[in-house]
């Protein structure tokens, strides 16, 4: 594996996608990239440190030190302009520089007068974003300072794909329990009131099927399972590996009556599944589902309800799916 | 200087063997590219003039989260 792919240049919804791949955007901040920003302002003496991330119409920042902000409308980004080239950007005076002289940032609150970022950018060859830091004054940039944040900005991407391999079961692809927790109580503090529902959901009779075909076939299943399961889901659902066969589901912006059809449809998809490994064995599963209401009190009455909806679909035959 | 540099590289050797043998095999090239751009970032840092101690507790702030992630990767395996 290399990290040093050459950069693609023009291919905004390749690079958007790669980005995406990263499930990054809207998180929490997280101490590793806190740490590194806080160690670029110490080395570099610079007064403002971020890493931004470059979305389709906003520059978000990771973790950023020195202004408080998360976000910026990307046509005032100076790290838009970053992401466009291979090379590092050096603005030592933003006031004579054509380009930014007339930005808000440079004209109002926080005063920028230099910058110096560096792309963020993906094994695949696209600029995600930018790792920058931006000062009050005018400044030069020594060739082994902009060496130090080049090294910065390689850490922070071979970090992000160590963030991106220890969040992932390897085996389905989908989040480990720990990262679909994360996001399921970031979800449930949100306060947002869209409609949603959490599915748990498990493969019938796994035991039987590890048992009679070994345990190879046995994460062959579950290997398949989970991409069906991904298959049809939309980009906004989260979907997690929550035990040995169990999977839970958070399906977004969904009333009951969508979320149990959406049920349905994933309970049908795993029906039709074919392994050859299976001789013939059809798989199946069984699906608890537990829509948001105003009387779910936490994370834990939520998943309990799911979880006695699994419960009870189980004990009505299985291959079925029962709502709270 | 030269002994204090070996002293960080290996450093973060030691760090990297400790954990290779129980890594999910899909892993261990991202931990090995980490581990290469915590070398190179030790290079950088000693090229602008940094103290030996300076970048010894800067990598050592890095490694700890980068051990973090490890740990994580780890228990997923266990899982499995």
């Amino acid at each position: 594996m290399t990290f040093t792919a050459k950069l693609k240049a023009n291919d905004e919804q390749g690079r958007l996608a790669a980005l995406k791949r990263y499930q990054i955007l809207d998180t929490a901040p997280e101490v590793e990239f806190e740490d590194i920003i806080s160690l670029v302002k110490t080395v570099l003496g610079a007064p403002i440190a971020a890493i931004s991330l470059i979305d389709s119409d906003r520059q978000w920042f990771k973790a950023i030190s020195g202004v408080d902000v998360t976000q910026t409308p990307r046509s005032i980004a100076f790290c838009d302009h970053t992401i466009r080239d291979g090379m590092p950007l050096k603005v030592t005076d933003a006031t004579r520089d054509p380009r930014f002289a007339d930005n808000p940032m440079v004209t109002g609150a926080p005063g920028v007068r230099y910058y110096l970022g560096v792309p963020l950018r993906s094994p695949d060859g696209y600029n995600i974003g930018s790792l920058c830091i931006l000062g009050d004054t005018p400044r030069d940039f020594s060739d082994d300072e902009v060496k130090v944040l080049q090294s910065f900005a390689s850490l922070i991407v071979s970090q992000m794909e160590l963030r991106l391999v220890s969040r992932h079961d390897t085996l389905t692809g989908t989040l480990t329990r720990s990262a679909f927790d994360a996001r399921l109580k970031s979800e449930f503090e949100s306060r947002d009131k869209t409609p949603k529902a959490l599915l748990l959901l498990d493969i019938d009779h796994f035991k039987s099927i590890n048992d009679t075909f070994g345990h190879a076939t046995g994460d062959t299943a579950l290997r398949a399972v989970g991409e069906v399961l991904k298959k049809n889901l939309r980009e906004t659902d989260l979907i997690g590996r929550y035990g040995g066969e169990e999977f839970l589901i958070l399906l977004r912006n969904v009333t009951p009556d969508v979320a149990l059809a959406q049920s349905e449809r994933l309970r049908r998809s795993v029906s039709q599944l074919k392994l050859a490994e299976l001789g013939g064995r059809r798989l199946t599963i069984s699906i608890g589902l537990a829509s948001y209401t105003p009387s779910v009190t936490s994370i834990e009455d939520w998943l309990r309800r799911a979880d006695k909806s699994l419960y009870d679909a189980k004990h009505a035959g299985r291959n079925q799916v029962v709502a709270a | 200087m030269s002994t204090d540099r070996h002293e960080t590289t290996a450093q973060l050797e030691g760090f990297v063997s400790r954990w290779e043998a129980e890594l999910p095999a899909e892993i261990v090239p991202v931990v090995h590219e980490h581990y290469q751009n915590l070398v190179q970032l030790t290079k950088a840092l000693q090229a602008t003039g940094r103290s030996q101690d300076q970048i010894r507790r800067d990598v050592h702030v890095l490694i700890c989260s980068y051990e973090a992630k490890i740990l994580e990767a780890i228990r997923l395996e266990d899982m499995r």
